[in-house]
């Protein structure tokens, strides 16, 4: 818990974040190439019942309430299940959301290595006589990054429709 | 005539009659075991290539004794699990349960960000307005029969 604050503290504000994933067209995509874009990150994976669709119908009241503004505004969902989220699975999801967003996977390292600089946690739990076979047990945080890839707020998974609305026009300057 | 009508229309009558004590029966019968009822019962959309979702409902208990879902199925999905969502610290976990509890006298909601019916094994896309059957069984054998229907993803949001 303390390392994780501390990953969060020490990346607010501080060195601009980038990394290389998979977006659900099955292009790499980088982070730089959203430089001037506000940025909206979250993790979750697809077969998650209820936290992951929550978001992201949060996330399309989110863009629906900033109009025009919306159009300054990226969303990226990166799953922490890259086994079954392949981008056709990522990409039949996200059709479900009226929302400007990108679907990522990647390898199991390469989505860590993104993980890790967010101060994202996982953990695979073995669900034994489950048809799932196991769930993914994640922080639900929302990472909101400015024009230059830099962490300026983070919404815990309670944060309503209005202040993610203010945050994000706080950081987009509108 | 008048007698003639009269002479049939008591058969007809005590027929009747009969039916209305019979149907009462068996109707009373069936709201002595089947204390545990189903409302506000919908299941989320789930395109193709979703191979899971859930569904979401209130189960009220009439009775005077405590009633447990122990199981259910559906002809939409492959399984039925019972799961519960739950903060975990600062993670958010899924995890299968045993049963859900329907109180004696109270409710139970299943909701987004707890309790679950998790379907696996999706044998179509779901669409929304369309309707599924589930079928749950409680502890003391009985089953609870309840439509759900299918809602957008949008729109759900707290």
């Amino acid at each position: 818990m303390g390392l994780f604050l501390a990953a969060g503290l020490l990346a607010c504000g501080e060195a601009p974040h980038d990394f290389t994933l998979t977006d659900h067209n099955g292009q790499r995509f980088e982070l730089a190439s959203l430089r001037d874009t506000t940025v909206l990150v979250f993790f979750g994976y697809s077969t998650c019942p209820d936290v992951c669709p929550t978001t992201l119908s949060k996330l399309s009241a989110v863009s629906r309430r900033l109009g025009d503004a919306r159009t300054g505004l990226k969303t990226l969902y990166i799953t922490v299940d890259p086994e079954r989220d392949t981008p056709e699975v990522l990409k039949a999801d996200l059709a479900l959301f009226t929302l400007d967003a990108l679907g990522l996977t990647g390898t199991r390292e390469e989505v860590d290595a993104v993980a890790a600089q967010f101060g994202a946690e996982y953990r695979i739990v073995p669900t034994p006589g489950s048809a799932g076979q196991y769930s993914v047990s994640h922080t639900t945080d929302l990472y909101l990054l400015d024009g230059q890839g830099r962490l300026q707020r983070t919404f815990p998974y309670e944060a309503t429709v209005e202040e993610i609305v203010e945050g994000i026009r706080g950081v987009a300057g509108g | 005539m008048t007698c003639s009508a009269n002479c049939f229309a008591r058969p007809a009558l005590l027929a009747t009659v009969l039916f209305t004590a019979l149907a009462g029966a068996v109707s009373s019968a069936a709201a002595q075991t089947a204390t545990v009822t189903a409302k506000d019962v919908w299941v989320r959309e789930a395109p193709a290539g979703r191979p899971t979702t859930a569904v979401f409902l209130v189960l009220t208990n009439s009775g005077t004794t405590a009633r447990h879902v122990v199981s259910g199925a559906t002809a939409a999905a492959d399984t039925l699990e019972l799961h519960e969502m739950k903060r975990d610290g600062n993670m958010m976990q899924m995890s299968p349960v045993s049963r859900i509890t329907v109180p004696a006298g109270g409710d139970v909601t299943l909701r987004p960000g707890g309790l679950h019916l998790m379907l696996f094994g999706l044998r179509k896309p779901l669409v929304a307005g369309d309707t599924i059957r589930v079928s749950l069984t409680l502890d003391d054998g009985t089953k609870l029969e309840v439509p759900a229907e299918v809602r957008a993803m949008m729109g759900r949001m707290p």
